[in-house]
């Protein structure tokens, strides 16, 4: 800022001094020397814009705000003042407000670019995109040399989908570089870009001209090769991509998306490649067996036959041989690697055989199927470890146990064995034996990070949040809390976890706690965003700044954030709702806890800042939940609204979203969420419950008006009166009679439309026969405890006899 | 079946949970991304079926020296050992230092105690060890500094550079102790500045820490 021109040279000299003393963090000193000038000179705007920034960062917040806007009271011109309370805003991440002072700074001092690029950040931020155009143009306008202004713009258009603006611009920015800056790395990204833009822009002729022409200076030829061969078969010339392609197969055998689009390259779609006919088939045939032979070390090649081959003894004969290279190298993902393929009953068939064959040939003569060569001892150990993962996905838990349980017979110190016995406790709900198998096997190689933390997340799913703090913390960073260490470094999967334990155990405010951290890591993502614009136009690596750009948009698109909307939501619903079944924590750590570090006195620091960590006021979360206990549903549909947009598919996110709008007597968002639902899955028990509660509730409603009533009945073609219900209830129950969740979904409607009816309705509740899983049935029992209540203990004794393993239907908790 | 391919920015995450996993240091998202952005040809990960990262390679160019390429981390979650994925994925990462950047060498760090990595880099890989860091760990524990040549000449310019040194610190007898490696200390700054307050950070980068195993 520079001094204002009024003041006397003697009062300008007082002005930078404070500036400097603002710039050295000299802030006592500021502040001194602000407050000696201002009893001088009052009114004078950079000294109070110093003094508001001063005691900001003396963590006087509120003060500082109130500097600021009294600066600008009196002087409602003043850019200083305006950006001034932009910066306080910014820095309390407030994003939209400094955004509006930033653009009322701007708008009084139009000369100045600090301005407009703070502005500029904020409005990328923001997706502001006519804002942020305007910005640019701006720059450009006063600093036409400045590189970061053209990327800007650039970008800008970019961003709308104005590729051809963009690409205007951009060839205007070839024209200003030097012939020095036409060389090496940047050069390359920006020819690399230019061929996005183009791409995008259906200029195919153009971009391949580049990639030709320009091959020699292109430096990422990876990249670029990729580019030129999709670019290729877009335009129908599908032999010049082959040969691309099986370059690049040169390169890299093992990257499946060249594999895809080479296949492509002979009109056959990846999504189809298990459903060929024979002349296709043959065509792959001839194809991998020619790349089996130049790359004999690629598994991706040897594995891609198992996926297209339908002739059972060709499948066979080929299995015989993949799996025989990775039982012999004792490779322990061979399971992993064929599990694609048990969705066809006819391979699962052949795969069955040719597993027992392996098995019964090593246990004979100590060789493999179908050959001569003898086998070392180890070999039938991943025999054993294969099938017991074979009979866990065929859902037969007695078989798979009988092999895990013979190979560590036969190798007792395999740790592996027992992590895949975990997992068979684990499906079927005994996840307190689970956590114990795991813990063994984590016991076999205490110095396995990757053990330690699955083995936290077992000790999670069994409800043990201090177990698993007690692994966790041999594997953290000691000098800080564990919350501390989740947050710094944004480990989602275990606020999900602890999150999820906390909600099934009832404990909802620490749950929320944790669901508002991760949250909060995606607004840290989005944040990301305002700092890189200066470095990319150092590197210009614009292809893979536009990619990041996007993948912005859709940040909340990742399935952990899904999970943590879905916790987050089922949590606001039952802290209205209360059910009586949870499942409590445990009480009593399977893993003593190590000794708390010494309380020091000491404010903790950041030891990658140095800043003092500010003290969490609100560790369980209480305060949080106290504060919106009148409000649930504004932060409740926070996450359910991102879910809705983000995974527009997903039944189970439009189905809270009903249940959340129903909460507030949304009638019609529900309507259109139904609509979405049923043009997902009309027969999704989720739909049929949605729906008859919606028309259930609009029944009851006095207040509903008759306009809002009709148009729900007239779109979901169906009266909202009992008897209609009743029928149509019944013929969904009629409809799905052999569905276990139809059937209790039917039960519970039935029950709310008509409680005398309760017979009737539990018998359809009690019969769990046909598919479902135990996951599923605990969410039934707190579904249930919420209506019927009296029934609860009846129906988790039913859930006992069917999932006999499972810990959350045992009569006693154990603790 | 497991696929290696380039890095793309939706594999960040995974990227990150897979870091988190498997190994003790670990970084902030910005770091990820730092990386993506800065050198998007060097990092590549290894998938499954499902689209799960499985494994992964995040490298770069040293700031101070930009024909020396450094492995920031490699990991390849345990379910998936012995495929030769962290072999194939290293592979991936020295052919792109060689031919983007042009690089001489390519360096990384990895724990004194740990074993398998250590014949990994050194047996497999053909990395040597360049140099001990003292205490290089937050939790103190030294690193081997690893390098492996890209090009015949370098190596014998590297041997000649590092004599040299040598020669020049016994004449002179003094301690290089405090050139300590600081390209992957953390550099974050959130204080207000009048002056420049839009660039908190010219080069951002996330702050990274070193725990214990």
């Amino acid at each position: 800022m520079a001094p204002t021109k009024e003041l006397s040279s003697k009062d300008q000299a007082a002005i930078k001094n404070i500036s400097k003393l603002f710039d050295d963090k000299k802030y006592k000193k500021g502040l001194k020397a602000c407050d000696a000038f201002l009893k001088t000179h009052p009114d004078n705007v950079d000294a109070s814009c110093f003094k508001s920034l001063i005691i900001y960062n003396m963590d006087q917040k509120e003060e500082a705000h109130e500097i600021a806007n009294k600066a600008i009271k009196s002087n409602m011109t003043s850019s200083i003042a305006w950006h001034t309370l932009g910066f306080l805003h910014r820095q309390d991440k407030n994003y939209l407000e400094a955004g509006k002072a930033f653009k009322m700074a701007s708008k009084n001092n139009k000369e100045s670019s600090q301005i407009l690029r703070d502005l500029s950040s904020i409005q990328l931020y923001a997706r502001d995109l006519t804002g942020l155009k305007e910005s640019y143009a701006a720059l450009l306008k006063l600093q036409p040399s400045i590189k970061s202004h053209w990327i800007g713009l650039i970008i800008t258009y970019h961003l709308m989908g104005q590729q051809k603006a963009a690409f205007s611009i951009l060839e205007k920015f070839f024209d200003i570089l030097d012939d020095k800056e036409k060389t090496g790395l940047r050069y390359s990204e920006l020819l690399l870009y230019k061929c996005m833009l183009l791409d995008e822009m259906q200029e195919y002729d153009q971009a391949l001209n580049i990639l030709v022409k320009e091959e020699k200076i292109i430096l990422d030829k990876l990249w670029a090769k990729q580019k030129q061969a999709e670019i290729l078969m877009k335009k129908n010339e599908n032999q010049k991509a082959e040969t691309i392609l099986r370059n690049l197969i040169k390169l890299n055998p093992d990257n499946l998306n060249v594999h895809k689009k080479l296949w492509e390259s002979k009109n056959i779609k990846s999504e189809n490649l298990e459903n060929l006919d024979q002349e296709k088939i043959n065509l792959l045939k001839d194809l991998y067996k020619d790349l089996e032979q130049q790359y004999p070390k690629s598994v991706l090649i040897q594995k891609i036959p198992l996926m297209f081959l339908q002739d059972k003894q060709e499948f066979r004969e080929h299995l015989v041989k993949y799996s025989g290279k990775f039982l012999t190298k004792n490779i322990p993902s061979l399971f992993n690697s064929l599990k694609c393929l048990y969705n066809n009953k006819d391979k699962v068939e052949v795969i069955t055989q040719v597993f027992l064959d392996h098995l019964q040939s090593l246990k004979d003569n100590q060789t493999l199927s179908g050959s001569s060569e003898k086998e070392s001892p180890s070999t039938i150990l991943w025999c054993y470890y294969y099938l017991g993962q074979h009979y866990d996905k065929l859902n037969d838990f007695k078989e798979s146990l009988d092999y895990i349980e013979q190979g560590i017979k036969h190798t007792p110190t395999c740790l592996d064995f027992y992590v895949i016995k975990a997992k068979l406790y684990k499906h079927q709900g005994d996840v307190q034996r689970a956590f114990e198998e795991y813990d063994t096997a984590r016991k076999l190689d205490l110095a396995d990070r990757y053990l330690n933390t699955k083995c936290a997340k077992y000790a999670l799913r069994n409800n043990d949040p201090d177990t698993a703090e007690a692994i966790f913390s041999l594997i953290k960073d000691e000098s800080q809390t564990l919350m501390f260490n989740m947050s710094e470094f944004q480990v989602i999967w275990y606020e999900n976890e602890l999150g999820a334990a906390y909600l099934r155990s009832g404990d909802y405010a620490k749950a929320l706690k944790l669901f508002n951290l991760v949250e909060k890591h995606f607004g840290e993502f989005l944040e990301d965003q305002m700092d890189f614009h200066n470095h990319i136009q150092k590197k210009l690596t614009l292809r893979s700044y536009i990619e990041f750009l996007r993948w912005e948009d859709v940040v909340y698109q990742n399935k952990p954030y899904f999970d943590t909307a879905k916790f987050a939501a089922r949590t606001f619903l039952n802290i209205q709702k209360k059910p009586e079944f949870v499942l409590p924590l445990k009480k009593v750590p399977a893993i003593a806890k190590p000794p708390a570090p010494p309380k020091s006195t000491e404010p903790k620091k950041d030891p990658s800042t140095g800043l003092t960590i500010p003290e969490d006021d609100d560790p369980n979360g209480e305060k949080y939940l106290a504060k919106h206990m009148n409000d649930l549903w504004t932060p409740a549909l926070v996450f359910v609204d991102n879910l809705i947009k983000f995974a527009p598919n997903d039944i189970e996110g439009h189905s809270l979203s009903c249940q959340i709008n129903l909460q507030q007597k949304k009638y019609l968002v529900i309507l259109k969420t139904l609509l979405k639902i049923k043009s997902i899955n009309e027969n999704s028990p989720l739909y049929h419950k949605n729906l008859m509660e919606l028309l259930i509730q609009v029944s009851k409603d006095t207040e509903v008006s008759a306009i809002v009533k009709a148009a729900i009945e007239k779109q979901l073609s169906l009266a909202s009166d009992t008897n209609s219900l009743l029928a149509f209830n019944q013929s969904f129950a009629d409809k799905h009679k052999d569905s276990a969740q139809h059937r209790f979904v039917a039960g519970e409607i039935l029950y709310k439309l008509s409680p005398e009816s309760k017979d009737k309705a539990l018998e359809l509740i009690m019969n769990v026969n046909g598919e479902t899983n135990w996951e599923q049935c605990v969410n039934n029992l707190e579904s249930l405890s919420t209506i019927l209540p009296d029934s609860v203990k009846q129906y988790k004794e039913k859930l006992h006899s069917i999932f006999p393993l499972a810990n959350a239907f045992a009569e006693e908790q154990q603790n | 079946m497991v696929s290696i391919r380039p890095c793309q920015v939706s594999d960040l995450m995974s990227m990150q949970n897979a870091n988190l996993t498997c190994l003790p240091e670990n970084y902030q998202m910005k770091y990820y991304l730092y990386h993506f952005l800065t050198w998007p040809q060097l990092s590549f990960v290894a998938e499954d079926d499902k689209g799960n990262v499985v494994g992964y390679v995040l490298s770069k160019i040293d700031e101070q020296d930009s024909k020396r390429g450094h492995i920031t981390s490699l990991a390849v979650l345990r379910s998936h050992r012995k495929l030769g994925i962290a072999t194939k994925l290293m592979t991936q990462a020295e052919v792109a230092l060689l031919e983007v950047f042009d690089a001489d060498c390519v360096s990384l760090h990895v724990r004194k105690s740990n074993r398998a990595a250590f014949s990994l880099y050194h047996d497999i890989l053909k990395f040597k060890i360049d140099e001990i860091e003292k205490q290089y760990y937050g939790d103190k524990e030294d690193a081997y500094s690893m390098i492996k040549f890209l090009k015949e000449e370098s190596e014998k310019n590297h041997e000649k550079n590092k004599q040299k040194n040598k020669d020049k610190d016994n004449k002179s007898n003094e301690t290089e102790n405090d050139k300590k490696k600081t390209e992957e200390k953390p550099s974050t700054s959130t204080t207000t500045k009048t002056e420049q307050p839009s660039a908190p950070t010219s080069k951002p980068a996330g702050g990274k820490k070193k725990g214990k195993k």
